[in-house]
């Protein structure tokens, strides 16, 4: 399996995450607003290291101000949309400042964190053009953290046995989901293991990723990690590929 | 003597989901019952009916004809035109500019779940995968977009604030009709 590891810039933020979500997760009553604080403080660094290491500017004593680090990151990422930025404010305002420095009692609703935690994602990957949620639970998978969101992306507790799938796309799509794989080296070890006859030639897997990442997109590869990875569409597929198979029990 | 069947009442489902149910006791109260409910608009027309049940069975169940026939729009159109298809069972907007706001082409991809696959509502992290493989250019996240379209009514409000599962109101579902009407055509 081809490991995904964080630009080194990211790695503090995506620790924090794995943090914030270790903790959501947990049964601690008060994880919610536990979390919120960690998120916060995601956001906050990954501006600060956006515009240092992205925008190239040199922070200054002002830069320590959250309004000022705010104005200058909201100048430099002009294609989000004021809402967005007035969302991550409300956030900060009425509801970290408050749990952070006031109210130990309070916390917020499983939905509510998810919206804010989609947001300040979206903010992240904007900048940085990644898919932070994606290096994060490949950070959680490799330090063996079982995730217990419903999160397509993370599925792969509930993924069916290949032998069951009866098509190669289908066998392509849980092996990628699986994998990660550079190749159909990988893949064809994964089948094996698996107890399942299917074999692919490396050109025949060329031709099925390549086919498939084109129009229909359900897989990309991955330039940084250098290996074969599921698009939106292709999770989208998988959960209907599950659903189909429980759907027939 | 021709066969004469006992008839004992009629049930006729509305399009506003309301079922009539009529005292008949011969088949000449019956088409007087349906005569009787075009003249007032609460039935459509023969032709248009005609035209719905041929639409229906040609479609064969297909993703793509039950969108058309839902939205009334013309059996073909959502290709042709280059609004929707299911690739390999998968809802894929074809030309993302069709749409005037990311919002028209989300409500259009929940019609699409909703009406295409069949799915009364979509978790929304399945859906945001969807979302995301649209190539649609957004300033928003899509947690903000969903968060609209429910402060607007266009989805359930309780449904998504209860286990944050995304279905359409009726209100959306029209929103959805009109926005690929406004696309394809209404179907003439």
């Amino acid at each position: 399996m081809a490991s995904q590891k964080p630009n080194p810039i990211l790695r503090g933020i995506v620790d924090t995450f794995v943090g914030a979500e270790l903790i959501r997760l947990s049964a601690i009553p008060h994880r919610n607003r536990l979390s919120v604080i960690l998120i916060d403080s995601a956001f906050e660094t990954a501006c600060r290291a956006y515009l240092q290491h992205v925008a190239q500017i040199t922070l200054s004593e002002a830069h320590r101000h959250r309004d000022t680090l705010i104005k200058t990151i909201r100048s430099k990422l002009d294609s989000i949309d004021e809402q967005v930025w007035k969302d991550i404010d409300y956030f900060y305002e009425d509801i970290r400042c408050d749990f952070y420095h006031q109210s130990a009692g309070k916390t917020i609703t499983d939905v509510t964190l998810l919206d804010y935690k989609d947001t300040v994602e979206f903010v992240i990957d904007t900048a940085f053009s990644v898919k932070i949620e994606d290096l994060v639970n490949a950070e959680m998978k490799n330090e063996g953290i079982a995730s217990l969101s419903i999160a397509p992306s993370q599925t792969e507790q509930t993924l069916p046995p290949v032998a069951v799938l009866h098509t190669r796309l289908d066998k392509m799509i849980l092996a990628v989901a699986t994998l990660r794989p550079t190749g159909a080296e990988a893949v064809n070890a994964f089948f094996k293991k698996e107890g399942d006859a299917f074999r692919l030639k490396p050109k025949e897997f060329v031709d099925i990723v390549g086919r498939h990442s084109a129009s229909k997109k359900f897989f990309y590869y991955d330039r940084a990690a250098k290996c074969w990875q599921l698009s939106g569409l292709g999770k989208f597929k998988l959960t209907q590929i599950i659903a189909e198979l429980s759907n027939a029990i | 003597m021709p066969y004469e069947p006992k008839i004992r009442e009629a049930h006729i489902q509305l399009e506003s989901g309301v079922t009539l149910v009529a005292e008949v006791s011969t088949i000449q109260e019956v088409r007087d019952l349906i005569s009787y409910l075009r003249h007032n608009q609460m039935v459509k027309p023969d032709e248009e009916t005609k035209k719905h049940v041929n639409r229906g069975l040609q479609s064969e169940d297909r993703p793509e004809g039950l969108v058309e026939l839902k939205a009334d729009i013309s059996s073909g159109s959502l290709s042709s035109k280059k609004i929707l298809a299911f690739k390999d069972g998968v809802p894929q907007l074809l030309k993302t500019t069709h749409f005037g706001s990311v919002t028209d082409a989300v409500v259009v991809l929940l019609y699409a779940v909703e009406f295409g696959l069949r799915r009364s509502k979509i978790p929304y992290e399945e859906f945001k995968s969807l979302y995301e493989g649209q190539s649609l250019k957004s300033g928003s996240s899509l947690s903000l977009l969903v968060n609209n379209l429910k402060n607007d009514g266009y989805i359930d409000k309780k449904v998504y604030d209860a286990d944050r599962q995304l279905t359409l109101t009726a209100k959306g579902a029209t929103k959805g009709a009109d926005v690929l009407q406004a696309i394809a055509g209404k179907s003439a």
